[in-house]
Formats: structure tokens, C-alpha cells, sequence
């Protein structure tokens, strides 16, 4: 073992010129790591003690015997490389850039500026990094996903954390959990109750149905159709950084609703949403929404709805998944719970015995793309249909 | 029995004479699809061309890729139909997949009524099926499920289905159904999915520029009250039609809800009874 206590200087200097080079990789994240242990691309084993302050730069020459020398070398990478069109006037430069800043600040996101250029390292997908420049309307930059090598020569303005209950963090988490449970919350009047998904007229054809099979029932629903259609959808809805997109994401859904019940269930409060939406938050998206629904140029679906008004109240993503497919489960066993058929204890323990079930259809939707939504839940879609023969009905669908 | 994979292909054009009756205007084929001459079986309609697909490889393989394309022109009307259930074979990599394409012309009339897709153990499939349907012309579309081979003690062991349709028509999109199916992983036995049910049979009715409440309600009726059987229908979405599921106990269930749903919906679409045809 090769044991490294000091940086002997750069491969480029006079002094090393000859030598054979035997790389060692070390990427960006591991550049100011004092202590690493390592094999160089020809399998020499090196441990790496160095001073505090030591910085592992891109051709930092950390060996030489004569004949060769070991040196650092930052392996290319994808990242988001931003470009600001420098020949805009200073004012709209500075603006567009400090806005650029905060976002990926906000983020936490390690970025490296160089000129007029901003590379990020990738530590989400390629997508949600290119909608956080996107989302910002910035009409100065290029964006463009490349492989480069990151930090080559100093560390990256890196990350921090905000530690949940030290003060000075980003504040908006208490108000993004109130905001998640204004959306999440039963009293909110977009008439989600009324629909009962097929599960009225499942229950009267199922008259021995007890507790587990309401709860599989449940977790079917949620399996097969909630979580690979309506999570999905507002997982795309909150990616959506532009109105074109966010109608063509309706559209699609409008596509593969394809009963009535569902149809009627999904547009019905989706547009009571983005009415409510609109007063709610002063997003552009779910405005626009809230008047395309009013004027009926738009459906407005529900999970459309949904994931633009998460965005614009600040929820993450993941947690407006959450929040869509828990508000699915709970609106279920709730039309068994006024049915007779279920306690509303017992609603309550089986909701939260979904959990996995939510937890697991969240995964499925946060990574379906267009092409991947799909609704399976066969018997319930067929009891949904055979509503409208029922004669006595306690749910409009 | 081992063969290569195969790129098949059906390329089908038909047209409608002056007399009324369709032929077949265009056809290009590559081993292993193929298909009979149009055969005129419809003593009711005896201008309809009807056309059996034949896969003489007896089913579909690991790595098959078959297309098949039925374009019908103004007023041509065209039932095509398989001699016979379409096996899908075990795969241990690649998927078989097929492509169906339907385009259906101004006041033409297709009717896609194939028997039923065997997936056998570890079978991987993956379909999809188009449809450009013109607002004057309806398309009737079905597809059977079956769990496996039922008669060998398989039921559900294939490893995954895929299916997926899609339909437009004058640009607009009107209706996606994509099934996926993947037993080992997500049991279809529950409540909700398949129910007590072991097969899934689907029947769209496209007829964009039709009355699709009617259409649905005739469909609806047919489908209620069958013994064996749970199926409902109803309109689809921007009024372009009906869709029909139902789930069967059994191979004769599942042969029943389809005759019901393809009857109601031929005879709401053409006022026609169904054609004498034999399997």
C-alpha cells in the first residue's frame, strides 16, 4: 500500500515531464476528503492521508518514483450546464441570474460557476433539473445536460442543511405541511365524497364483503388504477412548467378515463379544485386552470389539478403523490364507512394499514412517464359502470 | 419446437366496388402471418369481406415482432378474425411483441373479433394496438384474456402482458386503455382486479360520429344479468363510442359476454344480427 501525505504539485510542471501517468479516479464529491483509500486504474493501492485544507484537484500529482507518477483525476459526469447570454444589459443579467441562484440554492444543489457558465451536478433526474431552470422563464440562458468533469480545481458551492429545528432554516416547512394538510383535509369542499369509485355497487353485490376484503379492495384500487393514472398524473402536473404542457397532461387523462363515473368523478371536483385553487395561490398555471375549467376549454382533471396546485403551494412532488393516493384510499373506505358497511375506527386502522401500499404506489407514479399510465382495477371499473343501474343509490357515482 | 424470431407483417387494403361489396385492394405479407382470400359469410351483408389470420408458427415466440395493418376505405366493411386462440409462448428474455393498426375510412365498418390470447408459464407480451377511426365509420374491436392453460394446470403463471390501445380520430385523441398484467408480481386474483373472475374480455365500439348513450345502453343491457359472467359498459370519453369489459369464470363464460357484447354492438352500429361464422 502507497501511503499519500502530501500533494506533490500539478502533472503539468516541468518536473514531471516523461513520467508515465497512472490515474487514480477521484470524483467531485470526494475531492476534499482528507482520507481515502483507493486503487489507481492499474490496480497500485493508495491510501490518501492529507493535511486539513487539502483540495485533490484534477491532475494533482500524488506520486512519483522517477518513472511514473500517480496523479488525481476527475472522471467526466452528466451535468446541467446553464449559459447566460452575457450580452444582455447588466440589470436583466443580474436579474435572471440571482434568480437562477436562489433556485438551485433553494435545492441545495452543487453547482460550479465558471464565467458565464453554471454547471450542476446532477443529484436528481436529468428532468426535474431541467424543469427547475425551465419553471423560471429565464429567456438569457442555454440549458444543455453534458459530460463534464466537476471541480476540478476548487469544491463545489455545495449543499447545507437546515437542521429541522435549528432556526434560520428555509421557514417554509411548517407552511408547506399546513398547505399539504389544507389539501389532504376532508373539509375541503370539492365534493370528492359524493363519488364512491364503484365501490357502492360492489358492496351491494358483495353483501358477505367484511373488513379484509374492503381493505384489499382498497389496495387494489390503489394498486391498479390510482396510483398508475391519478398519482402519476400529478406527479407530471407538478413537473409542468408550462400551460401547453399541463393541457396535454388533461388531455391524456381525459383519455384514459374511460367510464363515465370516472370521467364524471375526475372533472367534477377537478374543477371545484382549481376554482379553490385560484384563490388559494397566485400560480399562473393554476389560474389559467381555473378559467379554462370555468370557460370549459379545459376538463381540468383532478390529478392535473392537483399536482399544479402542490407546486404552487410549495408541496413537494413526492408528498402531493402522497397526499393524492392517501385522499383515494380514504375517500374509499369512507363511502363504505357511510354504506353501513365499515366503521369509521375501523376505516381509520385499515387506512393506516395502507401505508406500505401508499408508500409503494408513490414509487410507481413518481416514475411512470406518458406512456406509462395505465388503470387496471377491472371489477371495481365494471361495478362503477353498473352504478347507473342501481335504483337506489346513495352516491352520484 | 425452436424457431428464430420473425418480423411478420400483414398490410391489408380494402375498398368497396359499386355492387357493395369489399375486396382486397392491397396486400403484402412476410412469413409468419398470412390470411385466407375474403371469404363472404354474411348472408345479411353479403358485400362484407371477412378474413382469417393464420400464424402457421401455431402462436407467438420470445423476440416475434408481427404487424398488422387493416386499412378500410369509404364504405368497405371488414371482419377479421384468427383460425384459432393465439398462443404466447415462454420467453426467458425478449418479449413478443405485436402491432395492430386499424384505419377505418368514411362510412366503413371493421370488426376486429380475434379468439382469446393464451399466455402460457413465463410468456412476456407486449401489444398495441391503433385505431384511426373516421367520424362516419365505426370500429369494433374485442380481445380475450384467457389465465393460461387452464387444461395444464396453468393459471396465471405467465410473467407479463402488456396492452395498450389507443384511438383517434380527425387528430383528436379520444380514448386510451393500457393493460398491464404482471401476476408474479401484482396478484390479479384480488378484489377489485379480477374478482372471482379468471377471464377479461374488452370490446370497444368506436363510432365517433355516433349516438354513443344508445350504443352504450344497448351494450349494457346485453352484458347484465348473464350467468357466470360480471361485465357492464359504457360511453367512453368526447362521445366516441362504448366499451364493454366483462370478467367470466370460464372459456365458455368468456365466449358468451363476447358474442353478447359484439351482437348488441353490431346490431346498434349496422342493425345486423351476427354472421353464421364457425370456429
Amino acid at each position: 500500500m502507497l501511503v499519500v501525505h502530501e500533494i506533490l504539485g500539478r502533472r503539468d510542471e516541468p518536473r514531471f515531464a516523461g513520467r508515465r501517468v497512472e490515474p487514480l479516479r477521484v470524483d467531485w464529491d470526494e475531492a476534499a476528503k482528507r482520507r481515502l483509500r483507493r486503487e489507481t486504474d492499474s490496480g497500485t493501492d493508495v491510501a490518501i492521508a492529507l493535511p486539513r485544507g487539502s483540495y485533490l484537484s484534477d491532475g494533482a500529482v500524488l506520486d512519483d518514483d522517477g518513472r511514473r507518477i500517480i496523479v488525481a483525476e476527475r472522471r467526466e459526469e452528466r451535468a446541467l450546464v446553464v449559459s447566460f447570454d452575457t450580452g444582455i444589459p447588466a440589470q436583466r443579467l443580474a436579474e435572471q441570474a440571482l434568480r437562477l441562484g436562489h433556485a438551485f440554492g433553494n435545492q441545495h444543489a452543487p453547482v460550479e460557476i465558471d464565467g458565464a457558465e453554471v454547471r450542476v451536478a446532477l443529484t436528481t433526474s436529468e428532468e426535474i433539473a431541467r424543469a427547475t431552470v425551465d419553471g423560471l422563464g429565464l429567456d438569457a440562458v442555454r440549458t444543455e445536460v453534458r459530460s463534464v468533469a466537476l471541480a476540478r480545481d476548487r469544491p463545489l458551492g455545495a449543499g447545507h442543511d437546515h437542521h429541522a429545528l435549528a432556526p434560520g432554516g428555509h421557514g417554509a416547512a411548517a407552511s408547506t405541511l399546513l398547505g399539504a394538510l389544507q389539501l389532504g383535509d376532508s373539509a375541503l369542499p370539492i365534493g370528492r365524497f359524493v363519488h364512491s369509485h364503484g365501490v357502492e355497487a360492489w358492496l351491494s353485490a358483495h353483501q358477505d364483503a367484511g373488513e379484509d376484503e374492503l381493505s384489499a379492495l382498497v389496495k387494489s384500487a390503489l394498486r391498479e388504477s390510482v396510483a398508475p393514472l391519478d398519482g402519476a398524473v400529478v406527479a407530471l402536473s407538478h413537473r409542468a412548467t408550462s400551460w401547453e404542457r399541463l393541457e396535454r397532461l388533461d388531455e391524456l387523462v381525459t383519455a384514459h378515463k374511460l367510464t363515465p363515473a370516472a370521467r364524471l368523478a375526475s372533472t367534477a371536483c377537478g374543477r371545484r379544485l382549481a376554482a379553490l385553487g385560484a384563490e388559494l395561490t397566485t400560480s399562473p398555471l393554476v389560474r389559467r386552470l381555473a378559467r379554462s375549467a370555468r370557460d370549459g376549454s379545459t376538463d381540468a382533471n383532478l390529478a392535473v389539478v392537483e399536482g399544479a396546485l402542490a407546486k404552487g403551494l410549495g408541496i413537494p412532488e413526492r408528498d402531493a403523490v402522497l397526499l393524492e393516493l392517501r385522499g383515494a384510499a380514504a375517500g374509499l373506505l369512507s363511502a363504505a364507512v357511510r354504506l353501513g358497511r365499515l366503521s369509521p375506527t375501523r376505516a381509520q386502522v385499515i387506512l393506516l394499514g395502507l401505508s406500505p401500499a401508499i408508500e409503494k404506489g408513490t414509487a410507481e407514479a413518481l416514475a411512470a412517464g406518458d406512456d406509462d399510465l395505465r388503470s387496471g382495477a377491472f371489477e371495481l371499473e365494471i361495478y362503477a359502470l353498473a352504478h347507473g343501474r342501481e335504483d337506489a343509490r346513495s352516491f352520484s357515482t | 419446437m425452436s424457431v428464430d424470431h420473425a418480423d411478420g407483417l400483414l398490410e391489408l387494403a380494402f375498398r368497396c366496388d359499386a355492387n357493395g361489396r369489399t375486396g382486397l385492394a392491397e396486400r403484402r405479407q412476410r412469413f409468419p402471418l398470412r390470411m385466407t382470400s375474403p371469404l363472404y359469410l354474411d348472408p345479411a351483408d353479403p358485400g362484407m369481406a371477412f378474413v382469417y389470420l393464420q400464424n402457421p408458427t401455431g402462436g407467438l415466440f420470445a423476440g416475434d415482432r408481427l404487424h398488422m395493418n387493416v386499412a378500410a376505405a369509404q364504405g368497405a366493411r371488414v371482419h377479421v378474425t384468427t383460425q384459432s386462440a393465439t398462443k404466447i409462448y415462454r420467453s426467458e428474455g425478449q418479449r413478443a411483441s405485436q402491432v395492430l393498426d386499424f384505419e377505418v375510412g368514411p362510412a366503413a365498418y371493421v370488426e376486429h373479433v380475434p379468439d382469446p390470447l393464451i399466455p402460457h408459464a413465463g410468456a412476456r407480451l407486449s401489444q398495441l394496438m391503433t385505431a384511426e377511426v373516421a367520424p362516419t365509420g365505426a370500429l369494433v374491436a374485442a380481445e380475450t384474456i384467457a389465465p393460461g392453460r387452464v387444461a395444464h394446470g396453468e393459471s396465471l403463471a405467465y410473467d407479463s402482458l402488456v396492452l395498450h390501445t389507443r384511438a383517434r380520430s380527425g387528430g383528436r385523441q379520444l380514448c386510451v386503455d393500457r393493460l398491464v398484467l404482471e401476476p408474479g408480481r401484482r396478484n390479479p386474483g384480488l378484489p377489485g382486479v379480477m374478482g372471482d373472475g379468471s377471464y377479461l374480455v374488452t370490446l370497444l365500439a368506436l363510432a365517433p360520429g355516433g349516438d354513443a348513450a344508445a350504443l352504450a345502453r344497448t351494450l349494457d343491457e346485453a352484458l347484465a344479468g348473464n350467468s357466470g359472467v360480471v361485465g357492464a359498459a359504457g360511453e367512453l370519453p368526447h362521445r366516441s363510442g362504448a366499451l364493454a369489459r366483462a370478467l367470466a369464470a370460464g372459456p365458455i363464460e368468456a365466449r358468451r359476454a363476447l358474442a353478447t357484447a359484439w351482437r348488441a354492438a353490431r346490431n346498434a352500429l349496422v342493425g345486423l344480427p351476427l354472421p353464421p361464422i364457425r370456429k
